[in-house]
């Protein structure tokens, strides 16, 4: 089954990610750690990490050209 | 005591509250007051060029934030992914800003790392405040040995830098959309 098909069943989230965006992540994983774990949000504009400490959001990057949401059901 | 702080992520993580206040100084100022169609949430206007490496110029007492600014080096590309983003002016020249004409500037804008750019100027008591975040900003781009300052922003704005001594000049012509009348600029420095 394909991992699009699995998503709109309910079985998960497809998020994607690039190798430079995961670098980023790597870089500023302990910034944005809360007890071990970054969490992050996905619309339209892309990837966003979030800030614990406020709720702030900052940039991660965008994967897909087509203008989709990087998250897909 | 109000004063200007320069924050970046990681060394300015303890300050970062300033940020998320500045923030949502954007987005009363820019989405409540002057009806931007921009995205928000969580009361907090943000885009892809608030990133983990962009740098705020923000005016403070205490931690009630009175205005700010953000910066970006030119030669940044921002988490890339597959749209490589780099900074508002180039971007919008390369036609990836919608509602930003591509005329913004009559040449292509430079990719230079003594280059910076300086966007969402906002201020919330009056020009002094205003003058100040400007002194700050491009008093801490000269200490790092930048050469030159792009912004975009209302006419007005190019006129403030110009009464405080600043040699601005038009990167193109004023462009107008539904959100008001802007303009590319730059400062030697």
């Amino acid at each position: 089954m394909e991992l699009r098909q699995q998503c709109s069943i309910g079985k998960g989230l497809l998020v994607q990610f690039t190798k430079d965006m995961s670098q980023t992540l790597e870089k500023y994983f302990e910034t944005y750690a809360s007890k071990g774990v970054v969490n992050m949000e996905a619309n339209h504009q892309g990837l966003w990490l979030i800030n614990p400490a406020n709720g702030s959001r900052q940039f991660l990057g965008k994967a897909t050209l087509n203008g989709q949401s990087t998250i897909q059901f | 005591m109000r004063e200007v702080s320069i924050v970046d992520l990681p060394k300015g993580v303890q300050k970062w509250n300033l940020v998320a206040a500045f923030l949502k100084l954007r987005k009363e100022v820019f989405i409540n007051e002057l009806d931007w169609s921009l995205y928000h949430s969580d009361q907090m206007e943000f885009e892809q060029y608030d990133s983990p490496t962009t740098k705020y110029i923000i005016s403070h007492d205490g931690n009630y934030v009175l205005g700010g600014a953000r910066l970006l080096r030119t030669d940044w590309v921002l988490s890339k992914g597959k749209v490589n983003y780099t900074y508002m002016i180039r971007d919008a020249y390369n036609g990836l800003l919608p509602g930003i004409s591509p005329k913004i500037c009559k040449s292509p804008p430079p990719v230079d790392s003594g280059v910076w750019e300086m966007t969402r100027f906002v201020s919330r008591e009056g020009e002094r405040v205003g003058e100040e975040i400007i002194k700050a900003g491009i008093d801490y781009l000269v200490s790092i040995k930048a050469k030159e300052c792009l912004f975009l922003s209302s006419p007005a704005f190019m006129r403030v830098g110009r009464r405080m001594g600043y040699k601005a000049k038009p990167l193109g012509p004023i462009i107008g959309n539904r959100d008001g009348r802007f303009l590319a600029f730059s400062c030697e420095l």
